[in-house]
């Protein structure tokens, strides 16, 4: 349903330089913020078009804000669908998240309750974004630091209705399901058991922080032996799925991001030889 | 209003300050960490974020005032103009008319806003639109009797900017690594514009600051010397100043 793209970085302009200048040896794609590019021209544009010549893109959006009860953002569509016909990306993705109310957006992911009521409204709307694009996204489970009374399921279930719904695809964050599970006394592995694996149509990977009590998603540092070991059981699942590290912060020189992907292919290697 | 619209307004509220963090503890499931912890993680996030933000886009401005004066100013702009864009490149795009608006109450928010101003428009001229510029070789090509209708427009990656301080100055001194205080300077005209991928500003003098203002909406190389003819060099004046634009890439190719 979704392409194998083998495994990726997630592109940020400390590395335009390197990623410009010429191929990139193990790395097969590239992944970018969506909104970064969408801009009229200048270095940001030309980067862009220059990675995707060599390379497939996926673009993916932090303020889609899917789940808000503001109405979704037309012209933000108009521009995410501008770009996705000059770029062409292999995936388009944004999170199960909502991040604007009353025309104001707060730049973050916040979290959603998990009810019913929370699968029709953002069901109708992942149909409304896929109709305009003409083409199927993939959500994101964020990060969560708290989870809302009046649940009705866990988020694991909530993310495989809504896909299952709407016809939508997953981006399963391993980072996030395990900095969730650890900030909210879940099972990681029993997360994983709700998503159906023909949904799931790429996996991220990234560091995190601690912070008193609570673990948080700051792609600042390399992916954790823990974060590994919950990679493995998910190729194990779903199969190579289109894998990228995200680094957003004290980002490395590139060819050490470039090594750290390698423990992604030595996983997914194991995988096929199992 | 729907339970999502109305949990989605008490927890808005609280984590963006219009309402205390503690009005929004009872949406939130109370299992061994503090609620009131948890939501602070959200609320640190929402303002951080948006700081850093701004202050990578105005570094000189973050320069001048310090963190603690930085980042008292980005609370009181989403105060009054909470971000409303997609991109967090835009969440401070008000900021020179927010500190505008602090010149009747603060000393030196007038000239800050200028400061404000010249950073803003090197963020708008670097991401713009793509042209290209008009070179010498294109007017080499030009029958002599099409010189008086030659359209001069402005690169669209290009803005002009008014200031009533020395800002320009202040910037460059940053830049350096020195320091010089800000000073009113009178009315000055900037142009910020891109060259190829770099984004450059320059202080213009009083004349080519008026000429250059009409370049933004186009005028002909005739309607220009006649813009100078209370000079008796009017046409040489003329062509002295295309070639300068020309050869600082500042007009666009029509």
């Amino acid at each position: 349903m979704f392409p194998r793209l083998g495994l990726g970085l997630g592109l940020r302009p400390p590395h335009f330089p390197r990623v410009t200048a010429g191929p990139c040896p193990g790395v097969d794609w590239f992944e970018v913020i969506t909104e970064n590019f969408m801009v009229a021209g200048g270095n940001p544009r030309r980067v862009l078009r220059a990675v995707r010549e060599g390379y497939p893109v996926v673009l993916h959006g932090v303020s889609l804000s899917i789940g808000s009860v503001d109405p979704l953002d037309e012209a933000y569509l108009d521009a995410l669908a501008t770009l996705c016909a000059e770029i062409e990306p292999a995936i388009v993705s944004d999170h199960l998240c909502w991040s604007s109310l009353g025309g104001h957006t707060v730049h973050d992911l916040w979290p959603l309750p998990y009810t019913a009521e929370v699968i029709d409204h953002v069901v109708a709307r992942v149909a409304h974004v896929q109709e305009r694009l003409g083409r199927r996204i993939l959500l994101e489970n964020p990060s969560s630091y708290v989870v809302f009374e009046g649940g009705e399921l866990g988020e694991g279930e909530l993310l495989a209705e809504i896909a299952g719904r709407a016809d939508c695809g997953i981006l399963l964050d391993v980072n996030n399901v395990w900095v969730s599970c650890r900030n909210h006394g879940w099972d990681p592995r029993r997360y994983l058991d709700a998503l159906p694996a023909d949904r799931i149509g790429q996996i991220h990977l990234a560091g995190h922080s601690h912070e008193g009590a609570l673990l948080i998603d700051t792609h600042d540092h390399p992916v954790c032996d823990d974060v590994w070991a919950l990679y493995g059981e998910a190729v194990r699942r779903f199969g190579p799925v289109s894998t990228c590290i995200e680094r957003d912060d004290r980002i490395p020189p590139f060819d050490e991001l470039v090594a750290e992907l390698q423990l992604a292919r030595d996983a997914v290697a194991l995988r096929e030889t199992a | 209003m729907t339970r999502l619209a109305a949990l989605q307004r008490q927890f808005h509220d609280a984590i963006t300050g219009r309402s205390s963090l503690a009005t929004a503890q009872g949406l939130v499931r109370d299992d061994g960490i503090q609620p009131l912890d948890r939501l602070q993680v959200y609320a640190h996030a929402y303002f951080v974020r948006i700081r850093d933000a701004l202050a990578a886009e105005y570094p000189k401005l973050a320069a001048v005032l310090g963190d603690d004066g930085f980042t008292a100013l980005v609370a009181r702009y989403l105060d009054s103009y909470p971000t409303r864009h997609p991109s967090l490149r835009d969440a401070g795009m008000l900021l020179p008319r927010f500190l505008s608006e602090e010149h009747g109450w603060r000393v030196g928010a007038l000239w800050q806003a200028d400061l404000a101003k010249l950073e803003r428009a090197r963020t708008e001229v670097f991401d713009g639109p793509d042209a290209l510029p008009l070179r010498r070789f294109d007017l080499a090509a030009l029958a002599p009797e099409a010189f008086p209708g030659l359209l001069l427009r402005l690169v669209p990656s290009s803005a002009v900017v008014p200031i009533a301080s020395n800002a320009d100055e202040v910037w460059s001194a940053i830049e350096d690594g020195t320091t010089v205080p800000f000073t009113a300077a009178g009315p000055r005209i900037l142009l910020a514009w891109r060259r190829e991928l770099a984004v450059i500003h320059r202080t213009l003098g009083e004349d080519e600051g008026h000429l250059v203002k009409r370049l933004r909406d186009g005028v002909t190389f005739a309607e220009l010397c006649a813009g100078l003819m209370d000079r008796s060099d009017a046409v040489d004046h003329a062509l002295t100043l295309v070639l300068g634009w020309l050869d600082a890439e500042i007009l666009a190719s029509t």
